[in-house]
């Protein structure tokens, strides 16, 4: 129960790709554009699948947050407008991160986020400025 | 991937059902993924969304109602009722299908208080899209009217920031979509997204009142340019609009039938003015155009939206415009907003048949007559006003949210402004307060 508390004390969320994709970094805005669905490519123009982690969890609350400077309640606003006018659908949601680790791995062109303490040697954090 | 395996005589235990769990959500999230990025003709998949509106409006007009919309509702709060829940609730379901990495389609159902006084559900949407670049897409069927900022979830309470859509703005047009087609395409510049949008359509409603409402070889062409928290749109509707209905048939084939008596009586120019009224102000395949400009800028916890409309006169529209600013600031779950709107209509200060030197009899009490309806008509088509609006939006919980409005309107001296219902006792211009709650949810 301690080391829970202390996980979740020190969660640090990091955006990731699977070791396998060529990119290193990525601009907030690229970022937030491809999890917002404004874009389905990285920058070098290959395909870019964004994952989610569950509704409601602390990591996508504060991946939102640095990533786009909106709060969960916006980005759900956000996919209700993009839905509702037939624009598009929210990311896929994995579970957790090692679910989200897993399809990482099985898809190079996933693009997902994790708590840094969870990054193993498959997994590639990038660069945000 | 294989299914994770069971020990013969023993129950799965809960690892095995996790890796068993894992691997099929991985290879459906595999096969989705691939389906998205065009690799498989995967089978097809829906997807079914809902949102709704649960509202009460409190209206201190005695003669008049707030609706939702002046040609689409028939009543609502102040003289029928001083609390109304009719008029904004409303409930819809979406199903979107998606058939390959290319095509998709979605049907969208709404009710809501309608025209006729029911909540039988409409069909607001259903259209077949197809992607044919990431940048390139059309659709065929049913589809949206965009004419303003948010006219794509004007029904989508949730997706808005506003409890109502400011109806100098979004009252404007009773048309919210279109059965046709549209293209949309996106040509980014750099960092600059700019999206390009064509509906090419028609539409045949029926509105309050027994009037009938066409909307023929409609056009509507726009532009979206988005740069970090900037947005600007623009857009133009061209369409030949009619209106139908008894009442309106009366009023208009009465002034032409009355001009012909007044001709073959001798008046010739009495006459011809009198036909002339019935062609100036029927609106029959009549053409109507709107010029929009608008802009949003939402740095950080801050809105600012405000647009601008301008309708060309048609029939007995007269020439209209309109504008609203709104400024919010988002205090963690809470977003307390201000609008100001105004509305500006040339009422046509139509003089009608003249009466003079007409010999009594029945001919000066019929021109007479039409000369009052045409001004009645006239009247009722002309909203001018100007309002405030404060209001509060409360994300209460993930997907709903708590809204509530008080506004504070001021019509114009000749206005029934977009009160509906309008009572016999009902006299235009002076102020009125409304009060309203609602709240707004997705599922």
């Amino acid at each position: 129960m301690l080391a829970l508390v202390a996980t979740l004390a020190s969660a640090e969320v990091v955006t990731v790709v699977s070791a396998q994709n060529p990119t290193t970094a990525l601009s907030r805005s690229e970022v937030s554009n491809i999890f917002l669905g404004k874009t389905s490519r990285f920058p070098d123009g290959t395909p870019a699948v964004p994952i989610d982690q569950p509704e409601g969890s602390a990591l996508r609350a504060e991946f939102y947050r640095s990533v786009s400077n909106q709060q969960p309640a916006q980005i759900k606003a956000y996919w209700s407008k993009m839905i509702f006018t037939g624009r598009g659908q929210p990311p896929a949601v994995a579970d957790n991160d090692e679910q989200m680790k897993k399809i990482l791995v099985s898809r190079p062109d996933a693009i997902g986020y994790i708590d840094r303490a969870a990054v193993d040697q498959r997994i590639k954090v990038l660069s945000v400025q | 991937m294989a299914p994770a395996t069971v020990r013969s005589g023993q129950a799965p235990s809960a690892v095995t059902r996790r890796r068993a769990r894992l691997a099929l959500t991985a290879a459906i999230l595999a096969s989705c993924a691939a389906t998205a990025s065009g690799d498989v003709m995967g089978a097809p998949t829906f997807s079914l969304n809902g949102f709704g509106t649960l509202g009460a409006v409190r209206s201190d007009q005695d003669d008049s109602d707030v609706v939702s919309n002046v040609f689409l509702q028939p009543n609502g709060a102040g003289h029928t009722s001083r609390w109304s829940m009719g008029v904004d609730s409303k409930i819809g379901g979406q199903l979107d299908a998606r058939f390959g990495p290319r095509l998709s389609a979605v049907l969208q159902v709404v009710s809501k208080h309608r025209y006729d006084n029911s909540w039988t559900p409409e069909i607001e949407w259903a259209n077949a899209k197809y992607q044919f670049t990431p940048e390139l897409s059309a659709r065929l069927g049913r589809t949206v009217a965009p004419m303003f900022m948010l006219s794509d979830t004007a029904n989508v309470g949730y997706a808005n920031p506003w409890l109502r859509g400011p109806q100098e703005i979004y009252g404007m047009v009773p048309i919210t979509h279109l059965d046709g087609v549209d293209v949309a395409w996106n040509v980014p510049v750099g960092p600059v997204r700019n999206a390009f949008q064509a509906n090419f359509g028609y539409n045949r409603f029926k509105a309050v009142d027994g009037v009938e409402i066409t909307g023929k070889n409609a056009w509507i062409v726009s532009d979206t340019v988005e740069y970090a928290d900037l947005t600007l749109r623009v857009s133009y509707l061209a369409v030949d609009l009619t209106f139908d209905s008894s009442d309106l048939d009366s009023l208009f084939n009465g002034l032409s039938g009355v001009g012909e008596n007044l001709t073959a009586a001798g008046f010739p120019v009495a006459g011809s003015r009198a036909r002339a009224l019935a062609d100036r102000y029927r609106l029959d395949d009549t053409p109507l155009e709107i010029f929009t400009v608008g802009a949003r800028f939402d740095p950080g916890d801050w809105l600012f939206m405000g647009e601008w409309a301008r309708l060309t006169d048609a029939g007995m529209l007269p020439k209209t415009q309109g504008w609203y600013v709104t400024g919010g600031y988002r205090f963690g779950k809470t977003t307390p907003y201000l609008t100001v709107a105004e509305l500006n209509s040339k009422t046509p200060r139509e003089p009608g048949i003249s009466l003079a030197g007409l010999p009594p009899g029945p001919l000066p009490g019929t021109a007479g007559a039409l000369n009052s309806g045409l001004g009645a008509a006239l009247g009722a088509a002309a909203p001018s006003q100007k309002s405030l609006t404060l209001g509060l939006r409360w994300d209460v919980l993930d997907s709903a949210a708590l809204k509530f409005e008080y506004q504070h309107i001021r019509l114009d001296e000749l206005s029934a402004g977009r009160f509906g219902n309008l009572q016999s006792g009902f006299t235009p211009g002076g102020n009125a307060d409304l009060f309203s709650v609602a709240l707004d949810f997705a599922f």
